[in-house]
């Protein structure tokens, strides 16, 4: 599936299969559910790069003894109605100091694409059909926003804030 | 009047005017929803998929069209955007709008293509419909004598502006588990049913006096009405956006999203109890970054700056040429008596305009009568109209001798209706006449109870009182927390309707109304109504309204007047 970087389609390293919890592996790389991490990092070989997919439910702060250890977290959305994995970012960003990739996998429309981007995603995958466009387009949809972010932007009068 | 200069001649009074960022931004608004719009009517969007998104700007699909919903934040509207209200009523609806109690504005017969022009219309007049539905958080409300209240320690509107933009496509709680609204007051003096909301904000004096926010959250109405908890008596001024972000958060998180039932942020804090809610609250609120939530004086003055403010003459003569003109004049007299508020300026009153006349639809107004009132608020009140949750309208500063003419001109156009607070003052829901949801008829009701007590002698006599009517359980007219709250049942496809007494709405003495009985038929209804009432008057002692009666007597004798057998 396409992976999206700040509204380009850019090749993915991790070469995900599907959005679930599954176990996928390629080469040097482990992409591993919330579930199974503690167990796979006790016997895992320090040298690969690990990602962790996490349920929308699941407290974000529960991944903080392993913070250091992943490049990778995966958040999925359910529905793009299910609004936790904007926290779930943000806290891994601002609690846990997490600057590895986050990924935004599930069903999200380009409408929440800078909702995605100020929460602290870097990476969204979108379907083989999306209009990627439109998803250009959705990153630069709005300029000005009014609330602070969890990623850098400036500073302008009163509450409002450059995107 | 010759002499409404606001300080800042250009900015409209009592609200945030907009610079070219905030119309900029709007205009990207717009063109979104135009696109989303285009999206669906193409096939690109499935409903399902649009349908959130045509909630968070304001657009239902009702019984018989589209319905758009406009935010006025904080209540307050210039003639120019009522003006343009009017534009909008004429143009795109059927010549009237109906005002809600969440100081919003409803037009019920729109049409979807034509949704995004009225948009930019609505723009070309600082104003919006981001946000008046949908899962996220809605239009802010406040009290309607917010800065002229001479209990007001803190100006709430600039607060309530610094939600509004705050909450606005906010990125993490555009899509929360359940709709979410705030309503601020900056007066120790409950008028804005803070308890209720899923946040209530009040101000008061600290130890070192200090005016402080206090804050009640997890209130609420609808299926399980639950009175809010105080979450925290102190929280500074500047400190204030941090907070209810840090609530927001956890709300965002723990809220549950699998029960549409349980998804309110009252049920999540009664499950985790207030002092376990206001530990993770804490929580949030000290790993944030607070320097970028912070008000610093600069970004309050900022903010400050955009609000335009009338300018306050001493007229000492005034109080005394009032005084004439009620001496002069019995029905002016009474209007005075009943819709007026004290202003903390001497010389000046605010003055409510009651959009509850007889046999008419609470909080309905016609475009002309908002032209009409456009052009008193100018010549009046500084171009400055306020929208109340209880469907009324508030004048804000009205010098005390101009208001024989200002009635004068109400009277010319039917809204001198003297019952502000009287029994005929009555709080309703669109119910089964343009609601979707609704079970039962609640504007037919308000019409019929309203007709009974026509008589103003009568209605004075009966005294402070209030009525609200629900088509159904999502209370949208507060039933559970008015004196005696009437709710659309249905039986069997038929309409009935439940009674609730002694509910009553502030902070001091909230509480939520118990049921009465069996629900009845709408004639039945009327006629209980009527039984309290008479009741109520007998049995009353001295000076006492409607509702001391109830709590000195309890529910069990009204009930029997209810129910005893015809
Ligand atoms: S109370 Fe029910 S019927 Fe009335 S407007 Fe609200 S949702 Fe509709």
């Amino acid at each position: 599936m396409p992976l999206l970087k700040e509204g380009q389609i850019i090749t993915d390293p991790w070469n995900l299969v599907g959005t679930g919890n599954q176990q996928t592996i390629s080469e040097r790389r482990v992409v591993i559910s919330f579930e199974e991490l503690a167990n796979f990092l006790e016997n895992a070989d320090p040298s690969i790069d690990i990602g962790v997919s996490l349920k929308s439910e699941t407290d974000a702060e529960l991944l903080k003894p392993y913070i250091t250890k992943l490049k990778l977290v995966v958040l999925n959305f359910p529905v793009f109605r299910d609004g936790r994995p904007f926290s779930q970012a943000r806290k891994l960003r601002e609690m846990l100091k997490f600057n590895g990739e986050i990924r935004a996998t599930g069903n999200v429309l380009p409408d929440q694409y800078q909702f995605l981007h100020r929460t602290g995603f870097s990476t969204v995958e979108v379907a083989e059909t999306a209009d990627i466009a439109l998803w250009h387009k959705a990153f630069h949809q709005f300029t000005e926003s009014y609330q602070p972010s969890i990623v850098s932007e400036v500073r302008g009068k009163g509450l409002r804030w450059q995107i | 009047m010759d002499n409404q200069t606001a300080t800042q001649p250009n900015l409209a009074v009592g609200r945030y005017n907009y610079d070219e960022i905030d119309h900029g931004f709007l205009q990207e608004r717009i063109n979104q929803f135009r696109s989303q719009v285009e999206r669906r009517l193409k096939g690109e969007l499935s409903e399902e998929e649009f349908k959130p998104l045509r909630l968070m700007n304001g657009v239902y699909l009702q019984l018989h069209s589209y319905m758009l919903r406009v935010a006025i934040p904080y209540g307050i509207l210039s003639s120019k955007m009522l003006r343009g209200l009017a534009y909008i009523a004429r143009y795109y609806d059927r010549g009237y709008g109906h005002f809600t109690t969440r100081q919003n504005i409803q037009f019920h017969w729109t049409k979807l293509e034509e949704v995004p022009d009225i948009l930019t219309h609505l723009a070309s007049v600082e104003m919006h419909a981001i946000q008046t539905s949908g899962n996220c958080i809605r239009n802010v409300t406040s009290d309607e004598f917010a800065g002229l209240a001479q209990d007001e320690l803190i100006d709430p509107r600039i607060y309530a502006e610094i939600l509004r933009q705050w909450s606005t496509l906010h990125p993490e709680f555009a899509f929360l588990p359940r709709k979410f609204k705030i309503a601020i007051s900056g007066s120790p003096n409950d008028r804005i049913a803070a308890c209720f909301y899923d946040i209530g904000i009040l101000a008061r004096l600290d130890s070192q006096k200090k005016p402080v926010f206090e804050i009640w959250v997890g209130g609420g109405l609808g299926r399980i009405p639950v009175k809010g908890k105080l979450i925290r008596d102190d929280v500074a001024p500047e400190s204030f956006l941090a907070y209810v972000e840090a609530i927001l958060r956890v709300y965002n998180m723990y809220g549950a999203r699998n029960n549409l039932y349980k998804s309110r942020i009252k049920i999540l804090v009664q499950n985790m109890g207030i002092d376990a809610f206001r530990e993770a609250v804490e929580k949030e609120y000290q790993v944030m970054d607070q320097e970028k939530f912070k008000l610093s004086p600069e970004i309050m003055e900022q903010i400050n700056q955009r609000f335009g403010r009338p300018v306050l003459q001493d007229f000492p003569e005034a109080t005394k040429i009032l005084d004439q003109h009620r001496n002069e004049n019995p029905e002016f007299n009474r209007w005075i008596k009943n819709n007026s508020h004290p202003h903390f300026h001497n010389d000046y009153f605010a003055v409510v305009i009651a959009l509850k006349n007889i046999g008419e639809t609470p909080g309905d107004i016609t475009a002309d009568q908002m032209d009409a009132v456009a052009n008193l608020a100018d010549q009046y009140s500084w171009g400055e109209i306020r929208v109340t949750h209880l469907q009324n309208i508030v004048f804000g500063h009205v010098r005390k001798d101009q208001l024989y003419k200002l009635w004068k001109e109400l009277v010319k156009n039917d809204l001198a209706s003297a019952n502000q607070g009287l029994i005929t003052d009555i709080i309703c829901c669109p119910g089964m006449d343009y609601c979707a949801l609704a079970n039962a008829r609640s504007i037919s009701i308000a019409r019929e109870i309203a007709k009974c007590f026509a008589d103003i002698e009568l209605q004075e006599k009966i005294g402070s009182i209030k009525i609200g009517i629900d088509g159904c359980i999502n209370s949208c007219a507060h039933h559970h927390i008015t004196n005696i709250g009437i709710l659309g049942v249905d039986k069997k496809g038929e309409e009935f309707y439940q009674i609730k007494i002694g509910g009553s709405s502030y902070k001091d003495d909230a509480e939520i109304g118990s049921i009465l009985g069996a629900a009845l038929t709408a004639e039945q209804v009327i006629e209980a109504v009527k039984k309290m009432i008479d009741f109520y008057l007998d049995k009353r002692e001295e000076k006492e309204t409607f509702i001391d009666t109830y709590r000195r007597l309890g529910a069990a004798p009204f009930k029997e007047i209810v129910y005893a057998a015809a």
